[in-house]
């Protein structure tokens, strides 16, 4: 029996600790993907709160088919897709941001931000379930079976989507890479739609 | 250019997790010093995953369980329900509820009984054992469904409509006592005016005393 499945156990038998416990054990991988899907801290962090609501009122029917891990992928992903479409993926991709998040030690030359955020524009731009299973290949560092099961499509699909998403990104950089004299007219502050 | 030798791109994930044995990364390293398309994919795929999320700070992680929790226990208490949320507002408390509701069906009770006597009129004066016969008999079982309030204003209810069967009672009796009894006595038989001579000398030798206007050796024989 897995760490999770004790966890859970020690829930149903009534111990408030144990949800507490996997809270903690997966609340930073969880918001790290959150974040990437929705790209603010506010609504990543209001999606991991509601990510854990859910599954804590809805643990007594989790069938423990899937990993309690993936399970819990699912409920974020479902959810953050609502946020996504409903805002109409609007993205704040500021050159500010890019150099916030990267550590200063490692800050590159702006050539290398802008291709930061040309990048971050692309992966937006992808059909979602490539988008999807990039970041959790890529991001994430899920396997494919696990990005099968928690996309609820097979194997091959996966990894179909994750190639077809690799080369469509590789395609959208460089279209980003021919129109660049027009881009560097736009503020160095700029939103960026798709879908 | 695309690579003619896809499997090396396969492999390009697990190269970035350091999730390949040591010949397999000097093969990929080899493999991209030589082939523009896989070092440029590589090149992507690093970038993505070097791509840096904001940190919201251990406070942020620290007081996450709790409030996952208190969200949680408020979701799970039930929703009022229609009535609740309609009268909720009432702030009186629930006894006082259930009172008023046993008051209205003690209401309603008597209302429904009291009207049924109306109908079926009052009982008569004479014939009354057969009157009674033909009343319906009283389900036990539905006085004991009945609150001990409920009960208590049915007994008042029923104190109140016997009254006039007491009196009719008594007052037949008295009838009786008053009345000349020959035209009733003239309608029995000769058997049955002796047989009820004997029965009536045998309660005078044991000294029961009835009221009696005439002898009934006037209409024997």
């Amino acid at each position: 029996m897995d760490e999770d499945s004790a966890l859970l156990d020690r829930h149903a038998a009534g111990d408030r600790e144990a949800f507490d416990e996997l809270v903690r054990k997966h609340q930073k991988p969880l918001y790290a993907m959150l974040y990437r899907m929705v790209s603010d801290q506010d609504d990543a962090a209001d999606l991991l709160q509601k990510t854990f609501v859910k599954a804590f009122t809805g643990v007594g029917g989790f069938e423990r088919r899937s990993s309690f891990k993936t399970w819990l992928y699912q409920i974020a992903i479902n959810l953050a897709k609502n946020v996504y479409r409903d805002r109409k993926v609007i993205q704040r991709c500021s050159l500010d941001d890019v150099v916030i998040r990267r550590d200063p030690k490692i800050v590159e030359s702006l050539i290398g931000k802008e291709t930061r955020l040309r990048l971050r524009r692309s992966v937006v731009s992808l059909p979602e379930k490539q988008r999807l299973t990039v970041m959790l290949r890529i991001q994430e560092q899920k396997s494919f079976d696990e990005i099968a099961g928690i996309l609820g499509c097979t194997i091959g699909t996966a990894k179909a989507n994750f190639h077809h998403g690799v080369q469509k990104l590789k395609v959208l950089m460089q279209e980003q890479e021919s129109s660049k004299p027009a881009e560097n007219k736009e503020p160095a502050s700029a939103d960026t739609r798709s879908q | 250019m695309n690579c003619a030798k896809p499997e090396y791109k396969e492999l390009l994930p697990a190269y970035l997790e350091n999730g390949l044995g040591q010949a397999d990364r000097l093969r990929i390293e080899e493999h991209c010093r030589s082939c523009e398309d896989c070092s440029a994919e590589l090149e992507l795929l690093r970038m993505l995953a070097e791509e840096a999320v904001p940190d919201p700070g251990e406070a942020f992680w620290a007081v996450l369980p709790g409030r996952v929790r208190r969200d949680a226990e408020t979701k799970r208490t039930p929703t009022p329900s229609l009535f609740d949320r309609v009268f909720g507002q009432w702030s009186l408390p629930r006894l006082s509820w259930a009172a008023a509701a046993l008051l209205v069906v003690a209401s309603l009770s008597w209302v429904l009984v009291k009207s049924r006597t109306e109908t079926t009129g009052p009982l008569p004066t004479t014939g009354l054992v057969a009157s009674i016969d033909e009343t319906e008999t009283v389900d036990t079982g539905q006085l004991a469904e009945l609150s001990s309030q409920e009960f208590q204003a049915v007994s008042r209810w029923a104190e109140n409509a016997f009254v006039p069967v007491k009196e009719a009672v008594a007052e037949n009796l008295r009838e009786t006592s008053e009345r000349d009894l020959s035209e009733d006595l003239a309608d029995l038989s000769s058997s049955e005016l002796d047989r009820l001579d004997h029965m009536l000398k045998q309660e005078k030798k044991s000294g029961a005393k009835y009221p009696r206007t005439s002898t009934l050796g006037d209409y024997s024989g």
